[in-house]
């Protein structure tokens, strides 16, 4: 989905901001490769290469966290995603 | 083409295509984003926390520490020093590969939110 595409899929579609752009997100859960996707479509990532996905306000008490490859997060309304692949050095 | 300069741009979301030489920040989210400055037009983001990057302003911007595009088939690597784009050197695979360990464990270590308060308190405020 891209911003502002909201696909109509009713009561479950809640907004999620990945990179501080916004998403409708229409399922209850969102996957590391779909955060990603999110991010950054069109640019899969080198071998060996890992993005770095961290969310917070998400659910749990404070809600953050990050995100491991195949791991999956439960959405809730106005989620937030950071999503990167640069390094500190 | 290398850019030399960037100037920042404080936005609330970062715009759907960047512009070479702009230091998009966005303190609702306390993230930052630019094109990298290679000139390779991939999209750089670096969140900024104690833990992450810590962005200086005082007129012109101030990135620390070292931005390594390590991901990128570029694989660049500059520090944004006042509004300048200082180039570091090239790294090894082998320092690429401990960089990143070392980066991650650091993270691993110390929530990425810690620290964003600021963040989270502009979103309490401003109902978002």
């Amino acid at each position: 989905m891209s911003p502002g595409n909201n696909p109509g899929h009713g009561e479950h579609t809640v907004t999620i901001f990945v990179n501080t752009r916004e998403f409708q997100w229409d399922k209850k859960e969102i996957s590391y490769e779909e955060v990603y996707n999110l991010a950054f479509p069109n640019e899969p990532l080198n071998d060996g290469d890992v993005a770095r996905i961290e969310y917070s306000r998400g659910h749990n008490g404070g809600g953050a966290g990050s995100l491991q490859p195949g791991g999956t997060v439960k959405v809730k309304e106005n989620m937030v995603f950071d999503v990167y692949v640069t390094v500190r050095s | 083409m290398r850019e030399t300069r960037i100037v920042p741009e404080f936005v609330t979301s970062f715009p759907a295509e960047l512009e070479p030489g702009h230091l998009y920040v966005s303190a609702r989210f306390s993230t930052a984003a630019h094109l990298c400055a290679c000139g390779c037009g991939r999209e750089v983001i670096t969140p900024l926390s104690p833990a992450q990057w810590v962005l200086t302003f005082d007129g012109t911007v101030t990135i620390w520490p070292s931005i390594g595009n390590w991901a990128l088939p570029c694989q660049s690597h500059y520090v944004i020093d006042r509004g300048t784009i200082k180039w570091a050197r090239n790294f090894t695979c082998d320092e690429i590969q401990l960089n990143r360990e070392s980066d991650h464990r650091i993270l691993d270590a110390v929530p990425a939110s810690q620290g964003r308060w600021w963040g989270r308190l502009l979103r309490r405020l401003t109902g978002h």
